[in-house]
Parts: structure tokens; C-alpha cells; sequence
């Protein structure tokens, strides 16, 4: 009996020590933590279907323990900018690049402030840096998908070659001609 | 944009795209469209590089504009369409930031529709 009541005041005193730090919680959720190191992929919706950013995010720890990553922004140029102020709470995750912005000045913090998905494969919020100008506002929806881990071999980017056209364009005409069989699109554009 | 909306979504083969980079905002160049092109690698994109504007002035018509360049516009074409002294009239133009119709504004979801509705012309 008296081993039983033991028993029982053992599993009431975990049961307390296990419910304390629940009860102190109170109102505040907090979500459980997840792994934000990774290779990231996704993008940028500064306007959806019209501008959308392709972004790789690589996130790993430091000597120190502490989060550490890059960013790559191909259509901004930017491969392996570092990435700075890492907080993880939870779920909850920011950080930021740090770059010249013509609006706003040299150093520009550049914030990304989201959340990791409970099963950890998805990251999403909200990007603040780049100016829209119609809607008038710096905070842009942003999605992520984990496609790896820190330090995961990438694919090396594709490079077109990039024909120069003559005066008269012949090349372009011979070319849009010669494929006159198929719907084509013509596209006048800004390589900056 | 192109290469998310409309060549990874649409696995056509005989689709074409035509991308010319050119010195929309002055001081462009050759290497700056070689780094631009990576963008979109499709094989199914030819790209080219021009530093004049003369090309974007002859397009100045097709795509309806008056006044500006062909700059930042998206032309597109049907089966049959052929290039003759001057550029065939486009089937559908979006933009992006032209005196155009603001419903022509450049989407991808849009160009994706306009796309598959001239591929099942026949």
C-alpha cells in the first residue's frame, strides 16, 4: 500500500512539475520549435503574377551555435549576401540583409518575418524592403520551401547564349520566320 | 515571370520565345544581358541584345503604343504570324508600365491564358 501511494505521489508530483510550466504559459502559445536551418527556395510576391522574386535562402549554425545564413536574389544580383539578425521563437523566425537602397539610403536593413510550418518544410510571411510605389507600401508577401540542407550542392545556374542583332535585327526576323509554326511571344526588356 | 508562368507551366514544345534585352534605361549592356538571360533558361527562350533602340521603335506601332518605345512590352503571336519589312501585328500585348489599356498590364496568369488560347486556335 504503502509503496503504491509513492508510486502515486511520484506521478502527481511529474504530473505538477510537468503541468507548472503549462499553467505559466497561460494565454501565450508557444509553438513548438523547429529546425529553420536549411536550404530554402521560393519567392518574392512584390506583385503578384506580374513581379515575383526568385530568392534562395541558406540558413546553417556557426561555430558559436548561433544562426548564420545567405541570401541569393538573382533578378537584384545578389548571391550569398549574408544574412543577419536571426531570431527563432518557436515557430516564428526573422531576419535580415543588409544592402544600399536608393529610396532609403545606404545599409538598408532588408526583413523577412515569418513562420516555419509545423512540419517544418514551408516558411512564410511577410518581406519588407522593396518599395511598391502603386500600392505604396514596403511589405510584400514572401514563400518559402525547404529544398535541402545548409551546404547542399546547388544546381549551377543555366546560361543562354545571347545572340547581338544587327542594326536591321535580321537574326531576330530569320529566327521568329523560321519558327512560324509555333505561337511565339516577343519580349522587350531591361536586362537591369 | 515568363519562365514561371508561361514555360514552366506549359510543356509545349513548339512554343517560342524571342527575349531582347536593350538599353531600356540607358547604360545597359551586352554583359548585363548575358547575366539578365539566366533568368530565363529555357531552351525554348532565344535571347538577344541589342544597344540600339531601332527595334523597339519599329514595335512602337504593333503594340499600340504612340509616343513611347516597345520597351517592357510582351508581343504575342499566332501560328502563321510572319515577319516581313515590318513586324506582323501582334495577336495580344501586355506592359508593364505603357499608356496601354491598365486590364493589358503585364500577368502571368493572364499571358498564360492568352498563350494556351492561341495554342488551341487552329
Amino acid at each position: 500500500m504503502r509503496g503504491s501511494w509513492k508510486v502515486f505521489a511520484g506521478l502527481a508530483a511529474g504530473l505538477a512539475v510537468w503541468a507548472l510550466p503549462l499553467a505559466a504559459q497561460g494565454a501565450r502559445e508557444i509553438a513548438p520549435p523547429v529546425r529553420a536551418e536549411g536550404l530554402w527556395q521560393g519567392i518574392i510576391l512584390y506583385d503578384p503574377a506580374q513581379v515575383e522574386l526568385e530568392t534562395t535562402v541558406e540558413i546553417a549554425r556557426d561555430a558559436q551555435g548561433n544562426l548564420a545564413g545567405t541570401i541569393d536574389l538573382p533578378s537584384q544580383r545578389m548571391q550569398f549576401h549574408p544574412l543577419r539578425d536571426f531570431k527563432l521563437d518557436g515557430r516564428r523566425i526573422s531576419f535580415t540583409f543588409y544592402r544600399d537602397s536608393e529610396r532609403r539610403g545606404p545599409n538598408s536593413p532588408f526583413v523577412f518575418e515569418g513562420e516555419i510550418s509545423a512540419d517544418g518544410r514551408a516558411m512564410e510571411g511577410i518581406f519588407t524592403g522593396f518599395y511598391n510605389e502603386e500600392k505604396g507600401n514596403d511589405r510584400v508577401p514572401f514563400h518559402f520551401e525547404r529544398t535541402g540542407e545548409p551546404g547542399d550542392e546547388r544546381p549551377a545556374p543555366v546560361h543562354p547564349a545571347v545572340t547581338p542583332l544587327s542594326p536591321a535585327y535580321g537574326e531576330l526576323r530569320e529566327a521568329f520566320n523560321r519558327d512560324a509554326d509555333a505561337v511565339r511571344i516577343l519580349i522587350l526588356l531591361s536586362p537591369t | 515571370m515568363v519562365q514561371r508562368y508561361i514555360l514552366d507551366r506549359i510543356d509545349d514544345p513548339k512554343l517560342r520565345i524571342h527575349v531582347v534585352w536593350g538599353p531600356m534605361l540607358g547604360g545597359e549592356t551586352e554583359a548585363d544581358a548575358r547575366e539578365a538571360a539566366a533568368l530565363m533558361p529555357d531552351p525554348r527562350a532565344a535571347h538577344y541584345w541589342t544597344g540600339a533602340h531601332t527595334l523597339a521603335e519599329a514595335l512602337r506601332a504593333p503594340a499600340g503604343l504612340q509616343e513611347e518605345l516597345a520597351w517592357d512590352t510582351f508581343l504575342l503571336f499566332p501560328r502563321g504570324a510572319k515577319w516581313g519589312e515590318e513586324p506582323p501585328a501582334p495577336a495580344y500585348v501586355m506592359h508593364v508600365g505603357k499608356k496601354l489599356p491598365p486590364e493589358r498590364r503585364l500577368n502571368g496568369e493572364k499571358l498564360a491564358e492568352q498563350v494556351n488560347r492561341l495554342r488551341a486556335a487552329r
